[in-house]
């Protein structure tokens, strides 16, 4: 007799604590807990830009299509607005458009004797031991993965989820729900026993139907493990933006000397050659050119003088146009020959060494100098005496 | 560029000697005595009354002769200490004033007007007309001995106590001598000398 009394005591504050949250959770306001819970737990803590919930996506995906969810009846109107501020954290993330789809939501109601506020809860030994109703909700994966897109611009599908809510159907639908109390008990055990889901689990105190103490996902660190898993290489346009290469394309690096050997003007090449005995054209004629000027010689009048030594100055020969006109004399012409014939690899060795740039071999004359020369020239010669007496005795 | 050829520098210390026990007073003819004269060097010395009462008294050509003498062994110790021919203005002009100024014939200097060569004698205790042509005679041998030239020399001018002579050529000297004689200053003179000769005679 006393049991019964007992227990229709505890379904009469079962029934207005129902009554309570359901006035509760219909008011519009997020709760406060749940911004605070989405700060700590689905957002990190200190996200690196770009930080988007885009991330998210693949793991929501295997999350949706392995949701469960069970509930008994007599909660059933409670935990629809819950599940709807659990979705608000989602929004932190992609505001304000995305909305988590809750795959599987598990709330412990702890029944406490009053109705007290989340903060007014004391030790953990004075509600421990109240009776405690399980709700497990299941949410059936009836939105296609596609359509789950996260509202980033990279390319990716967006999650667009906006205005629509995660279909919840009971566990009466598909799963066996305990219709009684000791059953829900047995079920709660079996449930401590076996490791949550991978879904998130709301536990929420079915007196505080806003304010409700929600657990933090089974294991988020695993959770964040499998999101930088899944990241997605971000396009080649940003990559590119982004990410500099590493190593610079080798193919394109010539070494030091094979670039010096091409650029070297056959124009410097010339001056070095020495002078054979060499025969060729007479008609041939050359072009010799100083970096000066450049301005076109004629050929050496005399052999001797095309056979001493190596050229100080950069003399361009183009061996391409006649510029000059045969010497009339055979010797003019065999000074040509000389030229013409030399070798090129002997030149190519000793042309980078030997011949100095035109800036080098051209003297820098300053205004100071010029001066300096002016005085001098205009200044009396240091005559000596006798120099200075036939001058007087020539008069 | 020329090489000025170095010399030895007058040492005053032995320019003169007097040797007392023997009445005598000698002369450094230069660096080395390879060219003492015949006399060892001995000089007399002579107030200058005295040697212009001297000049006055035997005339101008007695007096230049005179003038000479003494100017060659003047420039025989020049010489004998520097290459006149190779040193410099400077240099030489130094030494001949040094061998002048210990006879005590006053202090030398050389003008150059144009190519003419001009010296200067500053104090000179000759005076007069005769005087000068002493003088002007012992610059010359003194110059043709140190130098080695055959030349000539007029004086131009006085100022007080500076005298110019003019260095030249004996044509020249002569030229000179005419226009002077004809009046013509002795800048005109020198500017006259420069002109070439047809010019200059008309």
């Amino acid at each position: 007799m006393s049991r019964l009394e007992s227990a229709r005591e505890q379904i009469a504050k079962l029934e207005s604590l129902l009554a309570r949250i359901q006035r509760r959770v219909a008011e519009p306001r997020a709760p406060r807990t749940m911004v605070k819970m989405s700060e700590a737990r689905l957002v990190p803590a200190d996200p690196t830009p770009p930080f988007t919930p885009v991330l998210n996506h693949p793991v929501e995906s295997e999350l949706v299509a392995h949701a469960v969810v069970t509930a008994p009846p007599h909660v059933e109107p409670v935990l629809e607005p819950v599940l709807e501020a659990a979705a608000e954290p989602m929004l932190e993330a992609a505001p304000p458009m995305i909305e988590e789809p809750v795959e599987s939501i598990s709330g412990e109601f702890a029944v406490a004797e009053a109705p007290m506020e989340l903060e007014e809860l004391g030790p953990a030994s004075e509600y421990d031991s109240l009776p405690v109703v399980e709700v497990q909700l299941v949410e059936h994966a009836q939105e296609p993965v596609a359509s789950l897109t996260p509202a980033v611009e990279d390319g990716r599908p967006d999650l667009d989820i906006v205005g629509e809510r995660a279909h919840m159907e009971h566990v009466g639908e598909e799963l066996a729900l305990p219709q009684e109390h000791e059953e829900h008990e047995e079920h709660e055990e079996e449930e401590r026993e076996q490791p949550p889901e991978s879904g998130r689990e709301l536990v929420a105190s079915p007196y505080e139907s806003q304010r409700v103490a929600v657990a933090t996902p089974s294991a988020p660190e695993e959770l964040s493990l499998e999101l930088h898993e899944h990241v997605e290489p971000p396009p080649e346009s940003s990559k590119n933006l982004r990410v500099a290469p590493a190593v610079p394309e080798t193919s394109a690096v010539v070494p030091f000397e094979e670039r010096l050997e091409p650029e070297l003007p056959p124009k410097l090449q010339a001056p070095m050659v020495e002078t054979p005995d060499l025969g060729f054209d007479e008609e041939r004629t050359m072009e010799v050119q100083l970096d000066r000027g450049v301005h076109p010689v004629e050929a050496a009048p005399e052999p001797h003088e095309v056979e001493a030594g190596p050229v100080s100055e950069p003399v361009e020969i183009d061996r391409s146009e006649h510029v000059v006109e045969p010497a009339a004399e055979p010797h003019l012409v065999d000074a040509t020959r000389v030229v013409e014939a030399e070798p090129a690899p002997v030149v190519q060795a000793a042309a980078p060494v030997e011949i100095p740039s035109a800036d080098v071999i051209r003297p820098q004359i300053l205004a100071a100098d010029v001066a300096a020369y002016l005085t001098a020239a205009r200044a009396p010669r240091p005559e000596t005496f006798g120099v200075l007496l036939d001058a007087a005795l020539d008069l | 560029m020329t090489a000025f050829v170095e010399h030895s520098p007058f040492d005053p210390k032995k320019a003169v000697t007097f040797d007392l026990p023997n009445g005598q007073v000698r002369l450094a003819s230069g660096a080395d005595d390879s060219h003492r004269e015949t006399d060892n060097g001995r000089a007399v010395i002579v107030p200058a009354a005295a040697l212009g009462v001297l000049a006055a008294a035997a005339g101008e050509t007695a007096s230049r002769e005179l003038g000479r003498s003494i100017g060659r062994s003047l420039g025989a110790r020049v010489h004998a200490r520097l290459d006149v021919r190779g040193g410099s203005l400077d240099a030489v002009v130094t030494e001949l004033a040094t061998e002048l100024a210990l006879v005590g014939l006053g202090t030398l200097s050389v003008e150059r007007w144009g190519r003419a060569l001009i010296v200067c004698v500053s104090d000179s205790p000759l005076g007069g007309a005769t005087g000068d042509a002493l003088l002007a005679a012992a610059l010359e041998g003194m110059l043709s001995s140190a130098s080695g030239r055959e030349l000539r020399t007029t004086p131009l001018a006085r100022e007080g106590a500076q005298l110019r002579v003019l260095v030249g050529n004996v044509a020249s000297i002569e030229r000179v001598i005419g226009w002077l004689a004809e009046g013509v200053s002795w800048g005109d003179a020198i500017t006259r000398l420069h002109a070439p000769r047809e010019e200059a005679v008309s």
